[in-house]
């Protein structure tokens, strides 16, 4: 209601700028006496209660265009990495991760850059969960199969400097 | 009399807080930036601030090596102690305050670290390491944005590389002289060549006298070594860390399923690293499992291949292979046929073939590796696994290695028995050839009849072995075939039964040699070929069998032969129609290793050319014959797997065997057991090329050829179980 009025309002507006455009004879008039005042509850519709609209993911996932073959057809892998043998720290072993399946990538024979046909192929790349189970979420939300690998984790055993030096040891070759 | 009843109930209390801290062990009470944490006694600083998470930097610490304490960048704050400690050496004390990130601690760090970086160069835009340096990032960490040294006038220290084969490249002058490689090399490798000479600036890590790095554990100075000083040869100027990708898989190159992780760029496979598993491989991989991968890019088979008229190969298409195949599948009848699987299949295929064998009503699916088939044989799982474990080595007082060299059939096991002999009291006898083995050894013989003496308590080492709480019997796969094999494993069976009564262990090992091969006896295949000689047959399907124990003589003359593999080897040279297949790395599969634990390998890349993931193939076979396999994705056939031995799904645990004492009924202990059961692979040289990858490798055909000719020089030392 209040959007016609608006309109028509325009409307006339716009008739009287063309009029104002096209000649200095015909100036608009203002009958702002003949002006109706108009109640604002008369205008908007009566008011209904908020409620939060439920869009579940599936929802999100059925509407949102993923092709399914990049749902159910994948599968995920979620998994803490190990260190790497390579270096000695231990930072980036305590988040967990999804990888997904891997699919085929070739190199540009142009200017060698890396190519896959694959959307999600970068998805493991920065994806990092605090939990378990957020990753489980992650999979669940975006529909993928995974199988959750459990990490190995580290195992402290003592050890001192004197050992070196003990005498149960069956060789006694200098270390340096 | 109050004082007194309350004197008597405090002695009381004291009594059982005493008995209580008897049986448990006392802790130490240890303030970590604040943090409070109760540690065993005995630990170090650096151990127990990993406990709360605390990563001090280090280069020469390294959690499987023993304590060097030389580099100093461990440095830490204790409070009431003048000086910074270095925590990898100084161990902890009851209520003592560790500061890990105080300006004090900060200082000392920065201190070390500009001496390191004084007599590092600054090369690391062309050092292989960069990127994955534990210099270059506590550097960034700990470093100071500026240096002292005036190199105009101080100059630059310089070294000179040194040749150490052809598998580790050295750029000494960037060492830091952390000496891990050299720990290494004395504790785990049992390599003592390689030490260091000087003092000072001028120390240098080396072997004296030039010559080959003589060990099949080699590569892991590279992994080891936190700069760029140990690099890998094959991997040289290939690749920087970040543009790669990492697949945790599994090695198939030995029985262990030691752990590894795939780095891969663009679809091409550049190198294989060790991944940390306590239980199997700890964090060390053999030489094969890690440079072997370069045979996966060479001689490999790429199109389907169909033998002509003129008795040549000639490329084919899918189609014309897959209906050639077929056509023969179903004209053949079922006792004709036969398939034989080699040793690096994963547990899909085996399952896929022998499911399309059993439409066809045959049974005759075998493994080329042998197994005795009397004496309880496969079908009692206990018989042919590692039955107590590859971590509960270390615990073993007592080890008698039959028929078997685990140095070179398992470097990592081997590893762990050389542990187990430099920091316990393990006794350890073999049978077999006496070759080095990296601990020393009571020999017994060549003769399987050794075992007898052992059963009997005659000798020595038969005393110590009889008397230990922990005896542990490791069997080589290669000594159990034949007649001889299944009295062998009858008389072991004896023995196994009188060591573990009232004692925790299974004590009878199988060491198996092919990583396919306890997957293929879970699920059901026959183990050898003999059955093969009996009825000539007309149909073979060889899966991945390239050991060459299968030849046209044994066949019928008029036999056709579908060889389906990775690799144009022995399997394929005698094959009619070939399917290219995939290797480990381009595949998803299951590997049972040789504990009996399953495990998950990935793909890294995709399989070349116009080669399919092996199940696949058997599975399109099957269509194609008319008479499909209920399979169609991945799920479906670890579903199937699942179906036929649920342990197949279960990855990551061992699943245990019972029916030990079944076994021991059924064992045939008759028979004469006075054979020769020296290992095949004796020295390193034989180690390197053992199966079709790395037959096909050019890495391991030059660490061959280096180690044929360190045997040549007079300056290589003499073997450990001769010096000591």
């Amino acid at each position: 209601m209040l959007r016609t009025s608006v309109s028509r309002c325009f409307q006339a507006t716009n008739t009287a700028l063309r009029s104002f455009s096209s000649g200095k004879d015909n100036l608009p008039v203002t009958r702002s006496h003949e002006a109706k005042k108009i109640d604002v509850n008369d205008i908007l519709e009566t008011k209904s209660p908020k409620v939060p609209v439920n869009v579940s993911s599936d929802e999100t996932m059925d509407i949102g265009g993923v092709p399914s073959a990049h749902q159910e057809a994948r599968t995920a892998r979620i998994f803490r990495p190990a260190r790497e043998a390579t270096q000695s720290p231990w930072g980036n072993t305590k988040l967990w991760r999804i990888e997904l399946d891997n699919r085929q990538r070739w190199e540009n024979p142009l200017m060698g850059w890396s190519g896959t046909a694959d959307p999600l192929s970068n998805v493991s790349m920065d994806l990092k969960f605090a939990t378990k189970e957020d990753a489980i979420a992650f999979c669940e939300k975006n529909r993928w199969e995974f199988d959750i690998e459990e990490p190995h984790e580290r195992q402290i055993k003592p050890k001192n400097y004197g050992q070196n030096f003990a005498w149960n040891r069956r060789t006694r070759i200098g270390t340096k | 009399m109050q004082r007194i009843v309350r004197g008597v109930a405090t002695k009381a209390q004291q009594q059982r807080q005493l008995s209580a801290a008897a049986n448990a062990p006392k802790k130490v009470e240890v303030f970590i930036d604040g943090k409070k944490i109760l540690v065993d006694p005995g630990m170090t600083i650096l151990q127990a601030c990993a406990l709360v998470g605390v990563d001090i930097p280090r280069f020469c610490y390294h959690d499987r090596l023993s304590i060097a304490g030389n580099c100093r960048m461990c440095l830490v704050e204790v409070e009431k102690s003048v000086k910074p400690v270095a925590s990898c050496a100084m161990p902890v004390m009851n209520g003592m305050k560790v500061k890990t990130n105080s300006d004090f601690v900060r200082k000392a760090r920065e201190g070390v670290m500009e001496f390191m970086l004084n007599n590092h160069p600054l090369d690391c835009p062309i050092c292989d390491q960069g990127g994955e340096c534990d210099l270059q990032d506590q550097a960034v960490a700990f470093g100071s944005d500026r240096g002292r040294l005036q190199s105009r006038l101080d100059g630059k220290r310089a070294v000179e590389d040194k040749d150490i084969g052809p598998l580790v490249k050295t750029v000494m002058t960037r060492c830091i002289q952390c000496t891990r490689c050299v720990r290494f090399a004395n504790e785990v490798a049992a390599f003592p060549d390689f030490g260091t000479t000087g003092r000072g600036q001028d120390l240098q890590i080396g072997t004296y006298v030039e010559k080959f790095f003589a060990s099949e554990m080699s590569g892991n100075i590279i992994d080891i070594c936190p700069v760029g000083a140990l690099t890998s040869k094959q991997y040289a100027f290939v690749a920087r860390p970040w543009e790669t990708r990492k697949t945790e898989s599994v090695d198939v190159l030995d029985a262990t399923g030691s752990n590894i992780v795939l780095t891969h760029r663009t679809g091409e496979l550049l190198r294989v690293i060790p991944k940390i598993n306590d239980d199997i491989n700890e964090e060390w991989i053999g030489d094969q499992s890690r440079f072997a991968v370069d045979g996966l890019k060479v001689q490999r088979l790429l199109t389907p291949m169909i033998r002509g008229a003129d008795g040549q190969l000639k490329p084919a298409s899918w189609e014309e292979a897959l209906f050639t195949v077929a056509a023969k599948l179903r004209e053949t009848s079922a006792e004709q046929k036969a398939a034989v699987v080699g040793g690096l299949n994963d547990v899909e295929s085996l399952v896929a073939l022998k499911d399309l064998f059993n439409r066809f009503n045959s049974e005759n699916v075998m493994t080329e590796e042998e197994f005795p088939e009397t004496s309880g044989g496969s079908d009692i799982r206990a018989n042919y696994i590692f039955n107590d474990g590859i971590a509960n080595v270390e615990n073993a007082d007592a080890i008698l290695l039959v028929g078997t060299n685990p140095r070179f059939e398992a470097p990592t096991l081997n590893a762990r028995i050389r542990k187990s002999f430099l920091y316990s009291d393990v006794q350890i006898g073999v049978i077999g050839s006496e070759s080095e083995l990296n601990y020393d050894y009571d020999y017994l013989g060549a003769s399987a009849k050794a075992i007898d003496d052992v059963l009997s308590g005659k000798g020595e080492f038969a005393k110590t072995f009889a008397n230990a709480k922990q005896p542990l019997i490791i069997v080589g796969a290669q000594a159990l075939k034949g007649e001889a094999g299944a009295a062998i494993l009858g008389k072991l069976q004896q023995l196994a039964d009188k060591l573990s009564a009232g004692k925790n262990v299974q004590v009878l090992n199988v060491l198996q040699r092919w990583a396919g091969q306890t997957g293929a006896l879970d699920v059901g295949y026959k183990a050898g070929t003999a059955a093969l000689r009996k009825t000539p047959v007309k149909f073979l399907y060889l899966l991945g069998a390239d050991e060459g124990k299968v030849n046209k003589s044994n066949l019928d003359p008029q036999a056709f032969i579908v060889y389906q593999g990775h690799h144009g080897d022995a399997g394929a040279q005698i094959a009619d129609v070939i399917f290219p297949g995939a290797a480990y790395t381009e595949k998803d599969g299951t590997y049972v290793n040789t504990e009996g634990r399953s495990q998950r390998g990935y793909p890294a890349v995709s399989p070349p050319g116009e080669a399919r993931v092996d199940w696949k193939i058997i599975r399109a076979v099957s269509e194609v014959a008319g008479k499909s396999l209920p399979y169609n994705d991945l799920k479906e056939i670890r579903q199937r797997l699942n179906e036929i031995a649920p342990h197949l799904a279960r990855y990551r645990d061992i699943e245990p065997s019972p029916f030990i004492k079944q076994a021991l009924q059924l064992a045939q202990t008759s028979g004469s057991i006075d054979v020769d059961v020296s290992p095949a692979l004796r020295e390193l040289a034989d180690y390197y090329q053992t199966n079709v990858i790395s037959r096909n490798s050019r890495s391991m055909a030059q660490a061959k050829k280096a180690a044929l000719e360190n045997k040549e020089n007079p300056y290589a030392e003499a073997p450990i179980h001769a010096r000591l």
